[in-house]
């Protein structure tokens, strides 16, 4: 609890000084074997060179029940991925503007992988490999601003995933 | 500069979309394990509207969504026993998904089941080692329950520390790796289904004057035989004489195997078994043969020696908060426990079992034993499942130790206070 206390009071620390400071706000959708992920990430700076970022996203599930032989979706709790990390400006030379992301991701949710091609039909047959266990690892990601808007990618090493982002900032 | 960066933003857009791959893992077992390898029809077990071990469309509920995995369909299939190349049995048999809830794991149980229309009748090899019996109508392998991903040990290896003293049945079982259509499917736990063809098999009974009970010790349900016996003499005996007199508490073990039973509650309560009394009770009798008293069986003991849990007691009446609301299944130990000789002999049984069954040294002897098996294969097994690394797998493992370290110190300290009150 103590924990959640200091990071609430950090964030609104840097909101505060933040003000003064550019804003990044953008919608993510990642997609991976019959889930799509939309989500919301954010960056705010806190000085001209450096700020934070935080980011969360839900999945839907669109799959055929044929292809699957187990599934551990958690009815009632829909996030899929949570990160928070750095945020800051990579490379500012002539007419590239590049920002970067860095920090640390969880994953909670399923995850399908395959696990056996059923040859009479001409299709892969998945499995749920999270088994509801949180995945937890690196996110990194590029940014790059056109006038207002914002666009991005973002990888993660808790699962190998790819996320699109787009925005705009203030 | 516009440019520069729209073109930015498209290489990246065209990496995102370019990043989904199919890759099926071709795996091989070490050579460390039995092999059982089961061939059949793939549309049995992957075709939409009858696959075996899908969601597919025609589905059952049960846990989880509805799915055909629920259902208890049986297909022909094929099955060979190899060790180190060598072909122990080679039969035709019915192949059916198996469990409860641990359905919905990735890696489902399997049962074998040997019927005349397959091939033989009964399978003749002695399976398992430690065991006089051999000869089977049905075979169980099992993914380890709800243990399945954890330490894929825990009730095989409860059996093997309770096996040579407890006087109950359990099932003998063995682990081998299992190939399906010639794909690596992991390490599973071959056991002794507990049907009636087992009391036939093990006591040399008639199988079809079993009455193999389940559930409630009120108000029972058989899926072989009757209840209707063991709530006519046994439940009606307890719920109208009062067990505190020597003569009724020696009528009830006229018709119980009061020491099954005593070892029976021993080994739940201690081993923190969560998944009971309310499920994974059975307990059964001959109801033609004068001599055969009602008996219990151990099983599906997955959810117990859980570190978490340590400290959670509940034997009935006796001692502890019920860890769910339904007691019923305390009824016979409730109106045992008025009795002072059958209070003194559990208790008395008990002490044995923490002093020699539940002995530490021996316990973490055990389970190392068990884990070594398939210590070599675990990898691959891993590599299959994405289950816990080797690491985890292994700290699964010493939590299992560490459960029985302290649960030792504190049953002991219970169980000699409880006694001393007695005295």
């Amino acid at each position: 609890m103590r924990v959640i206390k200091v990071i609430v009071l950090l964030l609104c620390l840097f909101v505060q000084e933040s003000k003064a400071q550019k804003t990044n706000v953008m919608l993510s959708y990642g997609q991976s074997k019959f889930i799509r992920s939309p989500g919301l990430e954010a960056s705010i700076y806190i000085s001209p060179k450096l700020g934070i970022e935080f980011g969360l996203s839900t999945y839907f599930l669109d799959y055929r029940p044929q292809q699957l032989v187990n599934i551990s979706d958690n009815y009632f709790f829909n996030i899929y991925n949570v990160n928070i990390g750095l945020c800051g400006k990579l490379l500012n030379y002539e007419k590239i503007k590049v920002e970067y992301t860095v920090g640390v991701k969880v994953y909670y949710g399923p995850e399908f992988e395959p696990l056996h091609f059923f040859k009479s039909k001409g299709y892969y047959i998945y499995y749920d490999a999270s088994e509801l266990r949180p995945d937890l690892g690196i996110d990194m990601g590029l940014l790059v601003p056109i006038n207002k808007y914002i666009a991005g990618l973002k990888y993660d090493t808790a699962r190998n995933k790819l996320r699109l982002l787009v925005g705009m900032w203030f | 500069m516009r440019v520069n960066n729209y073109w930015c933003f498209c290489v990246l857009v065209l990496s995102f979309f370019s990043c989904e791959r199919e890759k099926i893992k071709y795996i091989e077992d070490t050579g460390t394990l039995p092999q059982l390898r089961i061939l059949i029809d793939e549309n049995y077990l992957w075709s939409a509207d009858s696959g075996l071990y899908v969601i597919g469309i025609n589905g059952k509920e049960l846990c989880g969504p509805i799915a055909n995995y629920n259902q208890k369909w049986e297909y022909p299939a094929s099955v060979s026993y190899v060790n180190k190349g060598e072909i122990l049995f080679n039969e035709q048999v019915g192949l059916r998904i198996k469990g409860g809830c641990s359905r919905v794991s990735s890696m489902k149980s399997l049962g074998l089941y040997w019927r005349k229309e397959y091939g033989n009748s009964r399978l003749e090899y002695p399976v398992f080692r430690n065991s006089a019996i051999s000869s089977y109508k049905r075979l169980f392998l099992r993914n380890s329950g709800n243990d399945f991903g954890e330490t894929q040990i825990k009730d095989i290896s409860i059996n093997s520390i309770v096996s040579e003293d407890a006087n109950f049945e359990m099932q003998q079982y063995t682990q081998c790796v299992v190939y399906l259509n010639e794909e690596y499917w992991g390490i599973y736990n071959l056991r002794e289904m507990i049907t009636k063809h087992y009391f036939e098999t093990h006591f040399g009974y008639e199988k079809e004057n079993i009455d193999l009970l389940e559930g409630s010790e009120i108000n029972p349900w058989a899926d072989d035989g009757s209840p209707n016996n063991y709530k006519n003499t046994v439940v009606s005996f307890l719920q109208n004489n009062d067990l505190s007199l020597e003569s009724n508490y020696m009528q009830i073990g006229n018709l119980i195997d009061v020491d099954s039973y005593i070892d029976y509650i021993i080994v739940n309560t201690y081993i923190g078994n969560r998944d009971w009394p309310q499920n994974n009770v059975k307990w059964w009798k001959d109801r033609t043969n004068d001599q055969s008293k009602w008996r219990w069986v151990l099983f599906d003991t997955d959810l117990s020696f859980e570190l978490n849990r340590v400290e959670r007691i509940w034997i009935g009446d006796l001692i502890g908060e019920p860890f769910n609301q339904n007691q019923a299944s305390f009824f016979i130990f409730n109106k045992l426990l008025k009795n002072t000789q059958f209070k003194k002999t559990f208790l008395d049984r008990y002490l044995y079992f923490i002093e020699h069954v539940f002995d530490q040294n021996r316990v973490e002897s055990m389970i190392r034993q068990t884990k070594n098996t398939i210590d070599a294969e675990y990898s691959n097994f891993h590599a299959k499942w994405n289950v816990l690394n080797q690491s985890q797998w292994e700290n699964e493992i010493q939590k299992m130790i560490s459960f029985n370290t302290q649960r030792h110190q504190i049953m002991k300290s219970v169980i000699t206070h409880l006694r001393n009150e007695g005295n």
